[in-house]
């Protein structure tokens, strides 16, 4: 069971807890989620743009967006 | 007074200049007192519309005197601010307020007695004084609501439902953070104007759309869990509630002190609708013209600060809980209001969210002033905007598309 966080806010969803109010009950697999399912704290980030936990290291608050897109881009 | 450690080792200070400005706010629920105070004083059935006349004329004119604070906190003392919870409490104070100046509107409206007022004695008009500033207090606690909805604490969504019961708007704390929030700045947001949108357009747009999606994303939600969208799991019937239970409460007290119920229901509704066309103009001004790039993944750009526009002005700022920091509460939506920064780059407005509501009423004057700004933000290249289906040639003759931009394309 993994963990994948919101880039921006922070929110963290845990497979083995899921996200009951949202829908997702426990032991949804992440990759089971809409891709246009958006983080339920902020809603400014979507399933696409969650990061696996352990790749983390800081929010975008400061105005590096962190992105499905932005990762893709810094990848190439 | 908040001190930290830069990452090159220095001590540094800061020291936040509105910290207990902050306590202004709480004046909007005390409208319906003001208007009370000036009647007691001046009899007289125009005092009654204290309420509109401070947030149009008083509120612009502390904005032309007070000027702007461009003051961001330094990025080290951020944390620290965000979790000092005196800035919460602020918030907090404002609902109990507001629903007692609600219960003391709604016993002047049933024509309770109070010193300078006798019993039955105001005339409609002076009603409808009373409703226009109960009014300005449910829009601009619609701008509360909106600052604790966004809040990760279960406790502070609960304060935003109770805060959007005056004006009976609870879906707005679903619509706005996962409708209005998630499309901001491209045409299916039905709160974000377009350029060449009059507001008068805008106002059914909005109202209507926002309502509509409000309700399918909760049902969406609702049938993911297999429940119904008519049940109290829904958090659009679980907010409306509240409306009810507060308007309920007034007509029950208003019945105790044996002055008018059912009666005063209309100036209930004229006060709801006031404070609901403030808060859609609002929207209106929020991101006219606006618009994020489509992108080859299919997707619009994540939103970032040049999607919104902002004022430094302190009067407004001090009253909305930094709303006017617009850019970077669209960034970064659960960012606590003091913690707001002002980002240089940013659309900005001639003044502060209230002179600019006055404008948006008086359309030939919002056009003269906002679609050049709207212009040159796209540096000339108005193809990029937001444009209304309605008046986008039109504008696309009037602001042809630099020759230069064209032939590169």
């Amino acid at each position: 069971m993994s963990q994948y966080i919101c880039p921006n806010c922070e929110y963290v969803y845990d497979e083995a807890v899921g996200d009951p109010h949202e829908g997702w009950p426990a032991g949804t697999p992440f990759v089971d989620i809409d891709e246009s399912w958006t983080c339920p704290d902020c809603g400014v980030r979507e399933q696409v743009d969650f990061l696996p936990i352990e790749q983390f290291v800081h929010n975008d608050q400061d105005g590096n967006i962190i992105s499905a897109e932005t990762r893709e881009q810094a990848g190439q | 007074m908040y001190e930290a450690v830069t990452a090159e080792g220095h001590k540094i200070t800061w020291r936040d200049p509105k910290r207990y400005f902050w306590i202004g706010s709480g004046i909007i629920p005390l409208l319906a007192v003001g208007s009370w105070l000036l009647y007691w004083w001046q009899p007289h059935d125009l005092v009654m519309f204290w309420g509109p006349v401070f947030v149009f004329v008083v509120i612009p004119l502390l904005d032309v005197l007070m000027g702007q604070d461009p003051n961001n906190p330094p990025d080290e003392v951020l944390e620290m601010l965000e979790h000092d919870r005196y800035y919460r409490w602020v918030t907090y104070l404002f609902i109990p307020l507001q629903i007692v100046t609600f219960f003391f509107g709604a016993y002047m409206l049933g024509g309770g007695p109070l010193p300078g007022i006798e019993p039955d004695s105001l005339s409609w008009f002076a009603k409808l004084g009373i409703a226009s500033t109960m009014g300005m207090t449910a829009g601009i606690g619609i701008n509360t609501a909106h600052e604790l909805g966004h809040k990760k604490e279960k406790l502070e969504r609960w304060y935003a439902r109770v805060a959007l019961a005056q004006t009976a708007y609870g879906h707005f704390y679903i619509e706005h953070n996962r409708g209005h929030h998630v499309r901001v700045a491209t045409p299916p947001d039905p709160a974000s104007s377009k350029l060449g949108e009059t507001l008068l357009e805008f106002f059914p747009r909005t109202v209507i759309g926002s309502l509509k999606s409000a309700w399918s994303l909760e049902k969406a939600r609702l049938a993911r869990k297999g429940q119904s969208p008519w049940s109290f799991h829904s958090d659009l019937i679980n907010a409306w509630i509240f409306t009810p239970i507060l308007w309920g409460a007034a007509l029950a007290i208003n019945a105790a002190f044996g002055l008018q119920t059912w009666q005063i229901l209309p100036y209930l509704v004229i006060q709801a609708a006031i404070g609901i066309s403030l808060l859609e103009a609002v929207n209106y001004l929020e991101h006219y013209g606006m618009l994020r790039k489509k992108l080859d993944s299919g997707r619009y750009e994540r939103v970032n600060p040049s999607h919104s526009w902002n004022s430094n002005n302190i009067g407004t700022n001090i009253m909305l809980y930094h709303l006017q920091r617009h850019s970077d509460h669209h960034a970064n939506p659960t960012r606590r209001y003091q913690a707001l920064r002002d980002f240089p780059q940013a659309p900005v407005l001639p003044t502060g969210y209230a002179g600019m509501i006055v404008l948006a009423w008086l359309t030939p004057v919002w056009r003269r002033v906002m679609d050049k700004k709207v212009v040159a933000h796209f540096n000339g290249d108005i193809s990029q905007a937001n444009l209304h289906p309605r008046t986008a040639a039109k504008y696309l003759k009037k602001y042809p598309v630099p020759a230069q931009q064209e032939a590169a394309a």
